[in-house]
């Protein structure tokens, strides 16, 4: 059927442009919301009919994207990577840069506020991390904070990592995270927007992209969520597509950071004590590697874009990913994760320790020669909340003077962080010894 | 007939030598008066001419010319009016010409003939007494001023009248009271301060380093009465000190009506909309001190620091770094002493409340960086302690004030400044890069803590030169002559700290 001609076209468009380029022109045209525009499609309406005079020629946006190095990417082309779990509102198309992102079930998305805690934040890192060394595919919203957080664990472990952003691909936002962005191109990440080229960061931009979040990731982890963040939207898009796993990272009942988190476990949502829930959440096949089946649809969905340069990249990155999670030998991939479950199943203590040093928190060894006070301002910061001097000499009875010293013990050892806003712990004691880490009051 | 008498043109601070010859002629009647002189210069001529009518003397209606040599030399003010008079009043024969040998005079004429206060007396004090003149005669109310030049007679009028009766030799004027100092201004104690131990600590750190400091913390923390507390904890002006303040205040005249010797040091907050000149000192013709000269040997207090035009923060590097501004405007070039403690208060975010333990903060994260972009780099690097400053909890409040007091703390301080002033001759503030290891003398211990904070804490080379010199403070303050461990620690523990917790590398 030929489309029908729009009301106003615009002067490029004439009743023989293919729908391709309608398609790509409709995109491209700046104004209305994506997700709306594609439910309007999903309900019948006809592409050319929604074009505006304003929208611009396909030729140039197409030319454009060769410049940024992105392609177009409609559902049904080889490597939308929608096929199996779309989202609801549903997706028109995608500006894609970088590799094809795999398939949902290899992919994590992990999400949370961007004004997490350093402990949460330092949480999403190395679970991502964890995730990358297991071959899994880390997915976020390229935002500060837990967002940034989980692509640059990726990157550590060596893994692959998807950036949705909520803006066109060519807008430099947040600007702080360019470097990383930078980064993440460099080692052969995605980045994926519905909006096209040149779309501005827009509040209302935010919600409909968690939705892709959702969608791309076998399983959602909700880091960090406060009761009316954002990242409970991804979380709630993934539990009504039935299929995606909403996964969340508790806290403590006063603790601000977590009771989103807490809302979700109390809804059903699987409780992630560490890195070994993330894996077995996601029911991965017994043995990771290039060689499984997993590994191989990983390819085969990244190594089929449209234009011909991507394939080779694509294919090159993925075996990157891959070779690390081997190379790096146990305890990463689900064979390991599976063992390390059931070393905790048996034992008591000795595999609690070992769960805790499984990935999810930052944990590292105590110092030998660390005084009381820092052991007592620590245990204060244990929760990850933000406390100022007057607020943890409250908590622990110390004079001002000496949590101030303690403050710069632990921060030289790594523990903790000051600003002007507060201290906060970076990381937390761990000990397989007899002697636990401190509690908080 | 020709008459000379001798005054004062105020340039800066310092008072130049300015003689007065006045000529009555043959002619028309006019009056004329050559030699740079500024618009109130000029309108001395309707105010002498009132205050001669007013003052029951004949006015010369002949041809008169007034000159103040040295020409090339800009005059500015009211102070000429008073040697004008006397010359035009010995010129005319009413007082006899012998009389005005070696006599200074400065003074502004109201149209009553009664005499008023003019700015810079105690300068043309010293300039008069350079000179060798013989007497200085001012206006009543800048008496105990002027009378604080030893070796100079000064002597007091109320009106022209009697100083012409003086000059005739047939009244007496007015003798110098006792030496006078001015009524010192009620100083803040630190014994009303509840709670804030870390604040009070810093407080006494800076006072006795010379260290400059910044304070941050949400409103209503106390972070003005804290900055208002230090002009208290440092030593008494000695006398010299005390001349220039004085002086200072006199040539901005801000010294008031009859006062004497200012002995208190000063503390100045300008607000956050001050402009260059009001802060560095400025003005059309010849320049007038600004804050940072009013503040000279005591504390400037910029609140809301990040308010401040970043023009205003920059302007004051020159000040911080060599203790004087120099200006140089149409008229002249000057030079204002500006060796002021420096304490700057900011809020942690635009909100205020960031890390507020009572009330959460409304910014994001890039509002909070916009914000810290906003304080001025160079500035801050001038600001040796940093100290988080937060509302005081009730049960510091109930237990009341009690905490040492003003004088106690001046003790220590004093000790302190006299261990750096024997060691390097300067507080340790103002020790330079080159002089300050020799002059820390860090022990092998706090090396290695100074090394272990470069590279755990991202301590820059400024952070490090910074906390090295709050340590060789704290050192001193213990009586201890080398810099151990404990004191780099606690110096650490006021090292700047950045607003915005992800972006450290600005701060330390």
């Amino acid at each position: 059927m030929k489309p029908m001609r729009p009301s106003r076209p615009p002067a490029w468009w004439s009743a023989a442009t293919p729908l391709r380029a309608t398609l790509l022109g409709l995109a491209a045209t700046p104004g209305p919301l994506p997700s709306v525009t594609a439910a309007r499609l999903a309900a019948g309406a006809d592409p050319a009919s929604l074009l505006a005079p304003r929208s611009p020629d396909p030729g140039e946006v197409a030319a454009h994207l060769r410049d940024l190095g992105a392609r177009f990417l409609l559902p049904g082309d080889p490597g939308w990577p929608l096929a199996t779990t779309p989202p609801d509102p549903p997706c028109a198309w995608l500006f894609v840069a970088g590799p094809g992102p795999p398939l949902a079930a290899r992919s994590v998305a992990i999400v949370g506020g961007r004004r997490a805690s350093a402990l949460r934040r330092a949480t999403a890192r190395s679970l991502a991390r964890g995730l990358a060394g297991a071959g899994i595919c880390v997915v976020s919203g390229g935002a500060i904070g837990v967002d940034a957080a989980a692509h640059g664990g990726a990157l550590d472990g060596g893994g692959s990592t998807v950036v949705v952003l909520g803006c066109g691909l060519d807008v430099p936002y947040p600007r702080r995270n360019q470097e990383l962005f930078l980064r993440i191109r460099e080692a052969g990440g995605t980045f994926l927007a519905e909006h096209p080229p040149g779309a501005r960061p827009l509040a209302a931009h935010f919600l409909p992209r968690n939705r892709l979040i959702a969608a791309l990731s076998g399983a959602v982890v909700v880091v960090e969520a406060a009761l009316d963040s954002g990242s409970l939207s991804t979380a709630r898009a993934a539990g009504s597509r039935g299929a995606g796993q909403i996964l969340a990272v508790p806290g403590a009942p006063w603790d601000r950071g977590a009771a989103g988190c807490n809302d979700l476990i109390r809804d059903g949502a699987t409780l992630v004590r560490g890195l070994d829930d993330v894996l077995e959440a996601l029911a991965l096949p017994d043995s990771p590697g290039p060689a499984t089946p997993a590994g191989a649809a990983v390819a085969a969905a990244a190594g089929a874009p449209v234009d011909a340069g991507a394939p080779v990249a694509a294919g090159a990155a993925v075996a990157v990913g891959a070779g690390r999670a081997v190379g790096a030998g146990p305890p990463v991939g689900a064979g390991a994760a599976v063992g390390v479950g059931q070393a905790e199943g048996a034992g008591g203590a000795a595999g609690a320790a070992v769960r805790s040093a499984g990935g999810l928190l930052p944990c590292r060894p105590w110092p030998a020669g660390a005084s009381r006070a820092a052991e007592q301002v620590l245990g204060a910061l244990a929760d990850g909340r933000m406390m100022g001097v007057a607020r943890l000499e409250a908590a622990t009875g110390l004079a001002p003077a000496v949590v101030v010293s303690a403050l710069l013990e632990l921060e030289l050892a790594g523990f903790a962080r000051r600003s002007a806003a507060g201290a906060e712990a970076l990381a937390l004691p761990f000990q397989p010894a007899s002697r636990g880490p401190p509690t908080a009051p | 007939m020709l008459a000379r008498v001798a005054t004062t043109a105020l340039v800066g601070l310092v008072a130049h030598p300015v003689g007065v010859e006045v000529d009555i002629g043959r002619g028309l009647p006019s009056i004329t008066v050559v030699g740079l002189g500024d618009t109130a210069v000029l309108q001395a001529r309707d105010r002498i001419r009132a205050a001669f009518g007013n003052s029951g003397f004949d006015w010369p209606d002949r041809r008169i010319t007034i000159s103040l040599p040295p020409a090339d030399l800009p005059k500015q003010g009211s102070g000429f009016d008073l040697p004008i008079a006397i010359g035009l009043l010995a010129a005319a024969g009413l007082v006899p010409a012998p009389a005005l040998d070696g006599l200074w005079a400065v003074g502004e004429l109201g149209l009553g003939g009664d005499l008023r206060p003019v700015r810079g007396v105690l300068a043309s004090a010293l300039a008069a007494r350079q000179a060798g003149g013989r007497t200085l005669l001012v206006p009543g109310a800048n008496l105990a001023e002027a009378s604080l030049v030893p070796e100079l007679r000064v002597a007091g009028a109320g009106t022209l009248r009697q100083v012409s009766d003086w000059l005739r030799g047939a009244a007496t004027l007015q003798p110098p009271g006792p030496a006078r100092q001015a009524p010192a201004a009620r100083v803040e104690d630190l014994a009303d301060v509840r709670g804030q131990p870390l604040a009070r600590r810093a407080l006494e750190i800076a006072a006795a380093g010379g260290h400059n400091l910044l304070l941050v913390g949400p409103p209503g923390a106390g972070k003005t009465m804290l900055a208002r507390r230090l002009v208290g904890l440092l030593p008494e002006l000695d006398r010299n000190e005390a001349l220039e303040v004085t002086q200072i205040l006199s040539a901005a005249g801000l010294l008031g009506a009859d006062a004497g010797l200012v002995t208190a040091r000063p503390f100045r907050a300008p607000h956050h909309t001050v402009s260059v000149a009001g802060l560095v000192g400025g003005g059309s013709r010849i320049p007038r001190p600004g804050e940072v000269s009013l503040a000279h040997l005591g504390v400037l207090f910029l609140d809301e620091l990040a308010e401040f035009s970043r023009t205003a923060c920059e302007s004051l590097r020159q000040p911080l770094e060599e203790g004087e501004v120099s200006l140089v405007r149409a008229a002249a070039s000057v030079r204002f002493p500006a060796r002021f403690q420096l304490v700057a208060a900011t809020n942690p975010c635009p909100c205020g409340h960031l890390g507020d333990a009572e009330r959460a903060c409304r910014c994001g994260p890039e509002e909070v960086r916009r914000y810290e972009r906003r304080l001025s780099g160079p500035l801050l690097d001038r600001l040796d302690l940093y100290v988080r400053v937060d509302r005081v909890g009730a049960t510091d409040l109930e237990a009341g004030a009690g905490g040492e007091a003003s004088a106690v703390v001046r003790a220590r301080v004093a000790a302190a400044r006299r261990a750096a002033r024997s060691r390097a001759g300067v507080p340790s503030a103002r020790l330079t890069v080159a002089e300050l290891d020799a002059a820390c003398r860090p022990t092998a211990a706090a090396r290695r803590l100074l090394g272990v904070a470069v590279d755990r804490l991202g301590l820059s080379a400024r952070g490090f030169h910074r906390c090295l010199r709050v340590a060789r403070t704290i050192a001193d303050l213990a009586g201890d002559s080398w810099v151990d461990e404990h004191h780099v620690q606690e110096a650490l523990g006021l090292r700047h700290l950045a607003l915005d917790p992800d972006d450290q590398a600005g701060a330390a």
